[in-house]
């Protein structure tokens, strides 16, 4: 399977027909449908059938659809989980992970309703949130925990709040969370999703907290505004250099192929497998932003 | 946040900023604050008060847009608000009363006209026939005769002198029909209001009793927050009501007679019965003005009674009220009421 | 689907749609709607209101609908959330019968 892009995942309000119809033409690469915070208790059940339909119905063609549910410590967890399988939902985002017991327990269901409808088994993904401290100390445990899973996220909002602190600009307070669960990611070979910005107008902040996640190694962060994915393409965006370099990679290698060599130099340096992986991913960004044609 | 700039809110009028916020806005729209609403909500742009609108019982009131923000998401961010709040209290019949220019922004939103006063109010509800309904059930109880009467009371609470009235009328007609006020703005419930008054005619056989419904208009539930000039509000709540009980209550029911019972102490209620004996002869409706029973030269009226017991001279109400009412206050659920008109006395003090 | 009470979901925002559902004594489904887009769309919205109340088995009930230009899929979902409102069964719908 082609490795996904995930530098941003939009959110959107589950309850709002507007947003769900045109989320996916402002470019993000992941939409996540919110049925969690932003629906109030008296509309969970308004908002998880608009979400169904919507996915059933509505074509949004590449862009991968992930569903945030309920926790299954709600009456709304359960529910959300059988309806977004049945719907065609890509990825499941369960909130609050805090053990692998809790990506095991939605797993269980996902297979469950997966045996009793038409979807392959295995088909939906999973993703984790990780908000809380015993969440961060349990992150390997549930980064491995499921074949599953594509990810896992931090959410800070809650974490901050549990840390007895609050969020800065410079975001040292996240940078112990922001390692464990990026480490945790990549050995378990998933992706790591930073946390959203909520201050959707301070574009020179939401830019300097995308520059400090890409340097960390995030894949993406999440967004909650149209207005702050052009920031992030731009910021993940490789230079033209990194782009020339890595098609002269590819091509060594392409040659050392076909000439049947097995070490393979570009320049007199030793071109090793981390270089090779290096140089795909950023040809995948390049052609992601536009600036590389498909097959290139 | 989440793209949506703006956020519905509950306003907590008693808070002092706010509610000056919520003032200027309904001035801006040429609209006053009304003191009696049970809850209220805003639509607010960052901190910003756009929008706001109230609730009170089963009517949406105080509905008001700043100008900057009139035409776009705000009303229907706020209409949806306040309908879904209405439908979750389990209040599926909602009536709005307004004046006639904003009469099209209502439509809009899923409103019909119910009945007009030109220039002044316009009632509207969110059943497409709600009224139709309504008349179609009522014609059901309809009696065949030459006179046929129509009271409107409350009877808070039931008093021989509501008895003499429907007595009098009764007699006097073929048939009689009393309507009881049902909203709750009086001191004693509706359910228990139309017990009593049930109990207390018992014997009269020519009487039907009904329960007054969203068609009734009474004066304690007609809002006024759209009215500019304040002198006017008990004309224009009169010929409201006029015009639907004379357009289609009482042709629905054959009623060609009104009995009103004379008003010596409330000039309101006074003049409500003097606009009501210019209006409904015109919709063939014959206004009788009934002068209040006495006894030993008192008159006996419901306001009496209830300050009689407020200050727990229950024996005095023993003479002005029928045995069944009397019994009912002496039961437990009579004292529990007896009790509340003693506490929110003593609190007026 | 037994209808109890009245039930009702959606706004009155754009591209949403505001949908009541009530039992009626009388026979049959009956809509009453008001539409922006009434007189392209009216019979559209007609039909999917109806297909969807057909779905969950619902009969003999008045339809009382105000749409801002609402895409089907999210007519389906209003309706589908004001019937399960209506027969009080918010949270045990049957997804296989969707």
């Amino acid at each position: 399977m082609k490795k996904r892009l995930r530098r941003t995942m939009m959110y959107v309000p589950g309850n709002n027909p507007n947003m769900l119809a045109e989320a996916h033409i402002y470019g993000a690469d992941s939409l996540m449908f919110d049925l969690e915070d932003s629906i109030s208790l008296s509309e969970k059940d308004s908002a998880r059938l608009l979400v169904y339909n919507a996915i059933k119905s509505i074509d949004y063609g590449e862009t991968e659809i992930v569903v945030r549910i309920n926790g299954l410590d709600t009456p709304f967890g359960r529910n959300d989980i059988k309806a977004m399988v049945r719907a065609g939902a890509d990825v499941i985002r369960l909130p609050k992970t805090e053990t692998a017991k809790d990506v095991l327990d939605v797993e269980e269901i996902i297979e469950e309703v997966e045996r009793n409808s038409s979807r392959p088994i295995g088909s939906t993904k999973m993703m984790a949130a990780i908000e809380s401290p015993l969440g961060v100390i349990n992150a390997v445990e549930i980064a491995k925990a499921s074949s599953r899973l594509i990810g896992i996220a931090i959410g800070a909002e809650d974490f901050v709040t549990n840390m007895k602190t609050k969020r800065s600009p410079e975001g040292i307070e996240l940078l112990y969370a922001r390692s464990q669960i990026l480490i945790a990611a990549r050995a378990a070979g998933i992706c790591a999703l930073d946390t959203v910005y909520s201050d959707v107008n301070n574009e020179e902040g939401f830019r300097k907290e995308v520059k400090l996640i890409k340097q960390l190694g995030f894949d993406g962060k999440s967004i909650i505004n149209p207005r702050q994915i052009a920031p992030v393409h731009e910021i993940y965006a490789p230079t033209e250099k990194e782009i020339e370099h890595s098609k002269r990679v590819i091509r060594a290698i392409k040659e050392a192929e076909e000439k049947g060599l097995g070490v393979v130099s570009l320049k007199g340096k030793m071109v090793d497998k981390p270089i090779v992986e290096r140089a795909e991913r950023i040809l995948e960004l390049a052609r992601a932003c536009g600036m590389e044609k498909e097959g290139e | 946040m989440m793209f949506s700039d703006f956020q519905v809110n509950q306003i907590d009028i008693s808070e002092k900023k706010i509610r000056e916020e919520v003032i200027k806005l309904l001035q801006q729209n040429d609209l006053s604050i009304d003191t009696s609403l049970e809850l209220m909500i805003g639509v607010f742009d960052a901190e910003k008060l756009i929008a706001t609108g109230g609730i009170k019982a089963n009517t949406l009131r105080c509905i008001a847009v700043d100008k900057k923000y009139q035409g776009g998401k705000a009303l229907n961010m706020l209409m949806s608000e306040l309908i879904k709040l209405q439908y979750r209290r389990n209040i599926n019949d909602i009536f709005l009363f307004t004046k006639p220019s904003a009469k099209n922004s209502f439509e809009f939103m899923g409103f019909y006209v119910v009945e007009e006063i030109d220039g002044s109010v316009v009632l509207m509800e969110n059943r497409p026939h709600g009224l139709k309904e309504y008349l179609t059930n009522l014609s059901k109880l309809r009696v065949e005769g030459n006179k046929i009467s129509a009271i409107v009371m409350n009877g808070n609470p039931f008093t021989l002198g509501h008895r003499y009235l429907i007595e009098r009328a009764a007699r006097e007609s073929d048939h009689l029909h009393v309507f009881v006020l049902s909203s709750e703005e009086s001191t004693f419930p509706y359910e228990v209001r139309m017990n009593l008054i049930n109990e207390g005619t018992k014997d009269i056989k020519n009487l039907t009793i009904h329960k007054g419904g969203d068609y009734i208009i009474s004066n304690a539930t007609f809002p006024s927050y759209f009215i500019k000039e304040k002198s006017d509000i008990l004309h224009i709540h009169t010929m409201l009501d006029a015009k639907i009980f004379g357009k289609y209550i009482a042709p629905c029911l054959g009623i060609n007679r009104r009995y009103v019972g004379e008003e010596p102490y409330c000039e309101t209620t006074n003049m409500y019965n003097q606009t009501l004996k210019k209006l409904l002869p015109k919709y063939g409706i014959k206004v009788i003005e009934i002068s209040r029973k006495t006894i030993d030269d008192v008159y006996i009226s419901a306001s009496n009674v209830r300050s009689f017991i407020a200050k727990g001279e229950i024996d005095k109400v023993k003479s002005l009220v029928p045995n069944s009412t009397y019994s009912f206050l002496t039961t437990e659920e009579g004292q529990q009421l007896i009790n509340k008109i003693k506490t929110s006395l003593n609190k007026r003090h | 689907m037994e209808i109890i009470r009245t039930g009702m979901a959606g706004t009155m925002e754009s591209s949403d749609i505001n949908v009541v559902i009530e039992k009626q004594e009388a026979k049959g489904i009956k809509i009453y709607l008001n539409s922006s887009v009434e007189k392209q769309f009216g019979d559209q919205i007609r039909k999917v209101i109806l297909e969807t109340l057909e779905d969950l088995k619902v009969t003999n009930v008045v339809v009382r609908a105000v749409d801002r230009g609402a895409l089907d899929c999210t007519i389906r979902a209003r309706v589908q959330s004001a019937v399960m409102r209506a027969a009080n069964k918010e949270n045990e719908l049957d997804w296989e019968v969707l």
